[in-house]
């Protein structure tokens, strides 16, 4: 048989292309040590690092997301803020506040020469303007100043006469100039977590004239006294800061900071070994492969203050084939219509939570899905928090038991249980893990519905209270049990504030509040493991993982020291200031 | 010609009042709350109703329309919410001077690799060369850009030293440095179509009458070919080329996400997970102006092809 061109030729492209797949489809080998070929070239005094997100806006009480707030923090300074360990430090202050016996008035002393970058020197008159700002109506961030004695007043009044960018602001009765160099701050009772709240880089000091000078365009023209200063910021490509010469702590070894907006991690990645980014996120699915690579001593697993849940909607009401009620959640008789249990329908509900959290693979998660970038929650409080208790059991891997659980509950087997649904917003490895969770909870006899959804609709599906199970993540703000235990079960934050599950419980709510209000410290740290206990044994969550952020660094990055709120490569946390390129050889 | 193209232009109005309307009320009955999502996660209801009377989204549907076109009247697209204090005006020239510019450069590629590749398979048929463009031609056609766009990354920006992302303006060269792995990406479709078009086409021209008296007058090969033949297949080249080059010129989110360019594309796209409602809007509209323009040049360039067409 002869072959000709024309005979060959239809073959030769499917082949073709089946091979370039099988090719490229083998990526790398799956065992064995592995050499990816990467280039250390650095760009001496410049820090370079690949982000996922464009910051929307600069303006610290109007900033929300995590690259924002990281930006921020290096433009802009606190008060109070974190040293490496997650301790209260001074920052604009001379030292840490005094505070009264009462436990209502905080004294602040401010460094003398602070400048800001436009060149003036800032006062005490400038921290009052800035934490007055925290109470405008466009605030998103009002919480912070809302203990402060007369803040309510002050917003609703700023609020009633409808003000406008640039009108004057409602003074707040608690912030008091005592001159030049010091503020006095009175609180309306006592909240010993106050420091902290004002050690987020919303409430940093920013000077009047600038903000009215821009107006709605301070988020993107931001001035501050922080290490350096807003340089060019083109949307979606890059944002360029660059050294404040006349900053009032140590002058920063780098001159520039390049964040590069790159939206899919892969890019970065590859920019990573062409030797354009300094500082990457290690994509998805690549963490195994570098542990085996050339590149090991360059991933950075940096375990974050972060808890990762499936939360029960305790006011949901399930309803059997026949139409019956199903018990899932403590408090349905808050749904509508409500629905009210008896106690021991309540305890099997109970008995059904407990037994989800029991079938649940954890280590599963974290070290195959995610690649070891987690490790199994055994509660809410993340294990690099002061209040974590090691001696808290939580909830194994143990099928068995939670088949028991489930016949106790009235389902054995899973007979009788209605579907159930479970939703989950399309970011990450969500889909995965929710999959996963299905196949667990399938595995002794509770069937769920996946439904993914964009975050847009879904945050609206859960602030409506039509979520079932549903996929949330929390992340510190600030690093105290507070904001995790308070925020996500307290009665008063239910809905929209945090408490997605609506949990409520009239022992919690007050062990929370007494935690909260304790002044002492040791006392305090028992009174938050109390609480976690008794929220665990309640089950309103599946209690998954906290989670870790899996960074590549170049060599040549020196006295990065990361903490547990740097998630992400924007490290919201970390003093870049302290960093130096030291390229081989030099 | 000069009332047909007034005429042409006179129909934009209407398409775009259309357009407004369509893109407006999908995205109010979006689910999502565009105040929810600029507040972040732990917002209490009272600050987000603020939020809501801030943007004027506690207004009824009819008004917020209402009131987008008067601003629309004043040449105004409206504030973006999420990029506080950038009005859309701006985003969107700034976004669309990367994506023109993208778009050029790969319709370029597309017209010079997919004419001469066209060419060459006409002129040998049946032969390696025509194989061979044609299987180019195919994987072209095959590929989806995500993927080229990877592979392009991988083996050939790290080995030729050319950027593997983002977007570098300080210089022309640089730009364009930027720019060529994305145009190459981006234009491999377009690049294939216009290669199987051009063969096509100029085999049935190759055949005809005209050509032969062209060949019996003695011209050379090469100017019966580009002289001639091609000249008489511009026409559907024309026409797909210019079709191509208007969806490029309204974004290419995949590219765009790909390299990390910051163009128009993926700024609506953001904007769509942000229900930043006037930026989706004015970048539709944007969009189909851009769109309306590129056919109304196309079909201006079919008299420069071929005299007998006559606009009426």
């Amino acid at each position: 048989m002869r072959f000709s061109v024309g005979t060959v030729g239809p073959f030769l492209l499917p082949a073709a292309i089946a091979g370039g797949a099988i090719w490229l489809a083998a990526g790398e080998p799956s065992t064995g040590a592995v050499v990816i070929r990467s280039s250390n070239a650095a760009v001496p005094g410049t820090l370079r690092i690949a982000v996922l997100a464009n910051p929307p806006n600069l303006d610290p009480v109007e900033a929300t997301d995590t690259t924002s707030n990281a930006l921020i923090r290096r433009i802009c300074s606190t008060l109070v803020g974190l040293d490496d360990n997650l301790a209260l430090a001074p920052d604009l202050c001379e030292s840490l506040p005094t505070l009264s016996a009462d436990g209502l008035q905080y004294t602040f002393r401010l460094r003398a020469g602070v400048k800001f970058q436009n060149g003036r020197e800032m006062t005490a008159e400038d921290v009052k303007y800035s934490f007055q700002r925290l109470a405008e109506p466009w605030s998103k961030r009002f919480w912070i100043i809302e203990p402060v004695k007369g803040a309510d007043a002050a917003r609703q009044s700023m609020i009633d006469r409808k003000m406008d960018r640039g009108q004057p602001q409602t003074p707040i009765e608690g912030i008091e100039v005592l001159d030049p160099r010091t503020v006095r701050i009175t609180l309306a009772a006592p909240q010993p977590l106050f420091p902290l709240f004002i050690a987020m880089s919303n409430a940093s000091v920013v000077p009047r004239e600038e903000v009215e000078r821009f107006g709605q365009r301070f988020g993107r023209e931001v001035v501050g006294t922080g290490a350096f200063r807003l340089g060019e910021w083109k949307d979606n490509a890059f944002v360029v800061l660059e050294r404040f010469d006349g900053y009032f702590g140590a002058r920063p070894t780098i001159a520039k900071i390049v964040y590069s907006i790159m939206p899919e991690e892969d890019t970065g990645y590859q920019g990573y070994l062409a030797g354009e980014q300094d500082i990457v996120q290690c994509p998805t699915g690549k963490v195994k492969l570098i542990r085996r690579s050339n590149l090991k001593d360059e991933l950075v697993i940096n375990p974050l203050l972060d808890i990762r849940y499936h939360g029960v909607n305790m006011e949901r009401v399930l309803r059997g084939a026949g139409g019956e009620v199903v018990p899932l959640g403590g408090n349905p008789e808050k749904a509508d219509p409500p629905v009210v249990l008896t106690s021991e329908q309540r305890e099997r509900a109970r008995k059904l939570r407990q037994a989800m959290n029991w079938a649940m693979d954890r280590r599963f998660l974290c070290e195959v899905i995610l690649e070891g970038r987690a490790v199994p929650a055994k509660g809410v409080i993340p294990p690099k928090m002061d209040a974590f208790d090691p001696s808290l059991e939580g909830y194994g891997f143990d099928r068995e038991k939670a088949r028991r659980l489930l016949a106790e509950a009235g389902f054995p087997g899973g007979e009788g249980l209605p579907v159930m649904p479970l939703h989950f917003n399309n970011q990450g490895p969500n889909a995965l893990i929710a999959q996963a969770l299905q196949g667990m909870l399938l595995d002794v006899g509770v069937r769920t519905e996946l439904n993914m959804m964009d975050w847009g609709a879904y945050q609206n599906f859960l602030d409506e209270g039509k979520a079932t199970i549903f996929r949330l993540a929390w992340i510190a703000d600030y690093p105290d049990p507070e904001n995790f235990l308070f925020v996500l079960f307290h009665s008063s934050m239910k809905g929209t504030q945090g408490n997605n599950a609506r949990y409520q419980d009239e022992g919690n709510d007050r062990r929370l509040e007494e935690a909260r209000g304790c002044l002492d410290d040791a006392k305090r740290k028992e009174l938050w493991r109390k609480a976690e206990a008794a929220i665990v044994e309640d089950a309103p969550w599946l209690f998954l993982y906290h989670s870790a952020t899996a960074l590549l660094i170049k060599p040549h990055v020196k006295g990065l020291v990361l903490t547990g709120m740097d998630a992400g490569s924007e490290m919201g946390q970390a003093d870049l200031g302290k960093v130096r390129i030291e390229p081989a050889g030099r | 010609m000069g009332a047909y193209v007034l005429r042409r232009l006179m129909l934009v109005v209407p398409v775009l009042l259309l357009v407004s309307l369509i893109v407006f009320t999908l995205s109010y009955h979006m689910p999502g709350d565009p105040a929810r999502l600029l507040m972040g996660q732990a917002a209490d209801e009272e600050t987000l109703a603020l939020k809501r009377a801030e943007l004027g989204l506690d207004r009824p549907f009819g008004v917020q329309y209402v009131s987008y076109l008067g601003k629309l009247a004043r040449g105004d697209l409206g504030k973006s919410y999420a990029k506080k204090g950038k009005g859309v005006g701006e985003i969107v020239r700034e976004s669309f001077a990367v994506t023109l510019r993208l778009a050029v450069l790969a319709t370029l590629v597309s017209i010079v690799f997919g004419i001469a590749a066209g060419v060459a398979a006409a002129v040998k048929p049946y032969s390696w060369v025509d194989y061979g463009s044609m299987l180019l031609a195919l994987l072209g056609v095959s590929l989806p850009v995500f993927y080229l766009g990877f592979l392009l990354i991988v083996f050939v920006a790290r080995n030729v030293g050319l950027r593997t992302a983002g977007f570098d303006d300080a210089t022309l060269w640089s730009q364009f440095a930027s720019l060529l792995l994305p145009a190459i990406a981006l234009g491999a479709l377009s690049t294939a179509i216009v290669a199987r078009l051009t063969r096509s086409t100029m085999l049935e021209i190759l055949g005809q009458d005209f050509v032969r008296t062209a060949r019996a007058k003695g011209l050379a090969e090469r100017a019966v070919v580009l002289r001639h033949a091609l000249r008489n297949a511009a026409i559907p080249i024309v026409t797909v080329v210019g079709a191509n080059l208007g969806g490029l010129l309204m974004g290419a989110v995949l590219t765009e996400t790909v390299f990390s360019l910051p163009g128009l594309g993926r700024e609506i796209v953001n904007a769509i997970f942000q229900r930043d409602r006037e930026l989706i809007a004015g970048g539709v509209l944007f969009m189909s102006l851009i769109f309306v323009a590129v056919n109304l040049a196309v079909d201006l360039t079919y008299a420069w092809f071929d005299p007998r067409v006559r606009y009426e």
